[in-house]
């Protein structure tokens, strides 16, 4: 009978979270296919129209690259209709998301990538990071960006910097990015202070037992 | 202070030419406020200052004071009362480099450590135990030194990279000194405190 119930209380729940659930993969294929609209829209010189679809985009999704995607289409259409500031004000979301974005020349015009690239100079720095030994995990502001030796582009801010290799002390480092710039990082990981090291410290400790007991 | 126990001065010599020498090679401070209490039913103040001399191997100074009165060893007579105690010891810790181990990089915020240390402690206080002579008929600030071994262990939880809590165990052993009628003594303690100074993974 308990049971009974228990399995009954779980039907509930499941079927209390299905409305939910099924709304908002629902939600995520309409703004794809809004997207995929205002592109289309775009690509037919209906440029107001297709702004409209990018906003709507921009007011429901929460995939991350869908709405980098769609802050670049919104910019490449406010490029089209010669609207610098929104082109830029587009353009510097997408590139605050991902610092990292390349824009592919087959898909966007000469013209509006090199706008991008302008833009992406004011906010973007390179970064990059070696460490003796390399093969090291690297941190940035405690997301994992990849292993020494590594070139990154960053947005030009502060970050907090963590060097981690088994065996070797980690590495910590409030770092400051410059925007237009490639900022080298060549990082020592403290071999004083490893394994070998610590064997012989054990060493030195237990001479230094012996010696106090003797006392 | 006409004589002095001569061995436990060359100990003490020993020590602090030990502790001079050393100490310029220390590259890194700890200093370390602390309270606790012992088995003997005492509670205490204390500060260590210590420094690295190796890679994880660390020397240290610590003193500490009984901030009340061991009750076995209190008496109304003054030269019979040994229930202050005052101690001062070196001691070596050996740092356990647990965020070495693949995986476990992030818990570099916590330090543990096993220590060993040679110290002494005054037992007594009171100024007219100056002029008692003991069994050998020495009297004198000496004879109210008493050796001990403390052998522990601890942890340092570093909150930020120059700011810590630390928590930390010692078994001290006094050895008996039969011509002085001191039976050997034993006692363990527990304290807590703050520390200031580096932590070890950022140094």
């Amino acid at each position: 009978m308990k049971k009974a119930f228990v399995l009954l209380g779980l039907f509930f729940i499941l079927a209390a979270s299905l409305p939910s659930f099924y709304p908002a993969q629902e939600k995520q294929r309409d703004t794809k296919q809004l997207l995929e609209g205002g592109i289309d829209l775009y690509r037919s010189g209906k440029y107001e129209e297709a702004i409209d679809f990018f906003m709507d985009v921009l007011k429901l999704s929460v995939d991350k690259n869908e709405i980098i995607r769609t802050h670049l289409y919104s910019g490449y259409t406010y490029f089209a209709m010669n609207e610098p500031d929104k082109t830029m004000g587009q353009v510097e979301e997408a590139i605050k998301s991902a610092p990292d974005l390349k824009l592919n020349e087959e898909e966007f015009a000469p013209e509006f990538i090199k706008f991008f690239e302008a833009v992406k100079a004011q906010f973007v720095g390179t970064a990059f990071i070696e460490s003796i030994p390399n093969g090291a995990k690297i941190w940035l502001d405690k997301r994992e960006v990849g292993y020494t030796p590594l070139k990154i582009q960053l947005l030009a801010q502060k970050y907090n910097l963590r060097i981690v290799k088994g065996g070797y002390s980690p590495y910590e480092e409030n770092i400051e990015m410059r925007n237009d710039a490639i900022v080298p990082f060549r990082i020592d990981l403290n071999k004083k202070k490893n394994w070998k090291s610590f064997a012989l410290s054990s060493l030195i400790m237990t001479v230094m037992t012996v010696l106090v007991k003797s006392l | 202070m006409d004589k002095i126990r001569p061995v436990l001065t060359r100990r003490w010599i020993l020590i602090l030419g030990l502790f001079l020498t050393i100490r310029p090679a220390m590259n890194a401070e700890i200093l370390t406020l602390y309270t606790g209490f012992t088995s003997i039913d005492t509670r205490y103040l204390g500060a260590t200052l210590g420094g690295d001399v190796f890679p994880y191997l660390q020397f240290q100074l610590d003193v500490l004071k009984f901030t009340n009165k061991y009750e076995t060893l209190s008496s109304d007579i003054p030269e019979q009362d040994r229930s202050n105690f005052l101690g001062a010891s070196l001691n070596f810790a050996l740092k356990l480099p647990i965020y070495l181990i693949p995986h476990l990089d992030r818990l570099s915020f916590l330090e543990p450590y096993i220590l060993v240390g040679y110290g002494a402690g005054l037992e007594n206080l009171k100024g007219v135990y100056l002029e008692v002579p003991n069994a050998e008929g020495n009297t004198g600030f000496f004879t109210k030194l008493r050796s001990y071994h403390s052998y522990g262990a601890g942890l340092i939880v570093m909150l930020t990279s120059g700011f810590g809590i630390k928590f930390d165990y010692r078994s001290i052993n006094m050895p008996g000194l039969e011509k002085m009628g001191y039976t050997s003594r034993k006692f363990n303690r527990f304290s807590f405190g703050i520390c200031l100074g580096a932590s070890d993974s950022k140094k």
